[in-house]
């Protein structure tokens, strides 16, 4: 017959994660309110975006599917909020039809009207396919010859904020939110070492500990690090969503993980012991 | 109120049958999972010839860009690989490909994956972090090598288990970074439950 200590080892799934469950859900119906403190790396994304020189363009890479979405778009809906209270042109540059409808729900939830800012003439939304590194080459190098419409089938050149557009020289800053690591690290080759362009970036927290060399060594400016990195960029903008939501839920969940992990090395533990332990 | 907007009960109906793996494996979450990557697929099908229309076959006709003709010839090149007589035409396509990623990559990759970062780890030790750093990075470093004869006594071992923290403590943090991800990937799902759908909060 089998101890409590090997019951504590295999606590049935299900259990787990009814408890997981549970805790997500309590903190939407009863917010706790719990305080959010700005991390380091969301204000120097912040600072980067604020200090991008008015009139130049800013790409904007929404590249997090489905699956990203509920980390990321929450940090689109923020930044973009930043970037339409500033006078710079925005490129949204989407490389897959997810990503399309995701950008125009950016605008369905921020509308960017309020801000004074019109389609064609202050943002516009970029679609391409193909490997990644040839599309950040075309978007920052040579875009109006390669991809002479937007995704609406305009012409970029009778777009009244494409007038006079250089290329290069008039992109100011480069925002990447994705949920892939060659997407994050081709940002850097291209946006950084090939055209010098200052750039900022934001992903899920699972891919934080292969960009942070970036960063450190100051090839990234700043970053939003998941649902985190969200919650502190909607704090920094002003504009509390979902993300400050999910930061709620996370510190409950994250308890619940913890406990589990206590109360599984205390089987482990008790049943090594007591000589029961399993091999 | 719940919502009456068939789109969002669509949308939670799959949002649970997806969730039901965690219980057990069951037809409702398969049914969900065939969905999903049917429908992705046919988008991104669809995706990829209206991309190919508006950047290279619409040019070549309408502007007289015709040396788009030889891009789309080798992409094509890469569908012989179904025909088991002409399968090898299509390394060409595949060689053009990994020659043109391995060109565009190597250009910056050496830039900023080695020099940069060489720098960055070799900058003035002024504070713990940089230490860190600059001492996991040569432990962690040795720890591969493979090379060295006796590398299990001192003075090797112990720099070779200093390493080996470093490297364990990196994997925990990044496990950790993992766990937090997957639960914010579900947590905007219940949230949209909780409040699109069933409308318990405004």
């Amino acid at each position: 017959m089998s101890s409590i200590f090997e019951k504590l080892q295999d606590i049935p799934r299900g259990l787990i994660f009814g408890l997981v469950i549970i805790a997500m859900a309590y903190p939407i119906l009863n917010p706790i309110g719990l305080p959010i403190t700005v991390g380091q790396t969301s204000k120097d994304a912040f600072n980067a975006v604020d200090e991008t020189e008015d009139g130049s363009f800013v790409v904007f890479h929404v590249q997090y599917g489905a699956g990203g979405k509920p980390t990321l778009q929450p940090a689109a809906i923020a930044v973009s909020h930043h970037l339409f209270q500033k006078d710079v042109k925005v490129i949204y540059f989407v490389d897959n039809p997810v990503d399309l409808a995701n950008t125009y729900e950016i605008f369905d939830k921020l509308d960017p009207a309020k801000y004074g800012k019109s389609y064609g003439e202050d943002y516009v939304v970029l679609s391409l396919t193909g490997p990644f590194l040839t599309q950040a080459a075309i978007v920052l190098g040579n875009l109006i010859e390669t991809v002479p419409k937007d995704s609406e089938e305009n012409n970029l050149v009778d777009l009244p904020m494409f007038e006079g557009y250089t290329e290069t020289e008039d992109i100011g800053l480069v925002f990447q939110l994705t949920t892939s690591g060659d997407v994050s690290e081709g940002w850097v080759y291209q946006a950084v070492s090939r055209y010098n362009i200052r750039l900022v970036g934001g992903w899920l927290s699972m891919m934080t500990s292969s960009m942070i060399p970036y960063y450190q060594a100051g090839q990234i400016l700043g970053f939003i690090d998941g649902s985190k990195g969200a919650a502190d960029y909607e704090v920094l903008a002003n504009h509390p969503g979902d993300a400050v939501m999910i930061t709620d839920i996370l510190s409950l969940t994250q308890l619940i993980y913890l406990a589990l992990i206590v109360v599984g090395n205390i089987g482990y533990f008790g049943a090594k012991s007591l000589g029961e332990g399993k091999s | 109120m719940v919502s009456m907007d068939i789109g969002v009960w669509i949308a939670a109906f799959f949002t649970i049958a997806a969730t039901s793996y965690v219980f057990k494996d069951n037809r409702v979450f398969k049914f969900a999972e065939h969905t999903f990557i049917g429908t992705a697929a046919g988008y991104q099908v669809a995706w990829n010839l209206t991309q190919l229309n508006r950047i290279g076959i619409e040019p070549m006709m309408n502007k007289g860009m015709f040396q788009y003709v030889f891009p789309i010839i080798l992409g094509l090149t890469v569908y012989t690989q179904y025909h088991k007589d002409y399968y090898w035409i299509a390394r060409y396509g595949v060689a053009f490909m990994v020659g043109q990623g391995m060109g565009m990559a190597m250009r910056a990759k050496v830039s900023s994956d080695f020099i940069v970062q060489l720098q960055a780890t070799t900058a003035p030790l002024t504070n713990i972090n940089g230490i860190l750093v600059f001492v996991l990075v040569l432990t962690g470093l040795l720890h591969f090598v493979f090379t060295v004869q006796r590398v299990d006594t001192e003075p090797f071992s112990t720099l070779v288990k200093i390493g080996r923290y470093g490297i364990l403590i990196a994997l925990g943090a990044s496990f950790g970074n993992t766990v937090m991800t997957r639960l914010g990937q579900y947590q905007g799902r219940m949230i949209f439950l909780i409040r699109d759908w069933l409308a318990l909060i405004s």
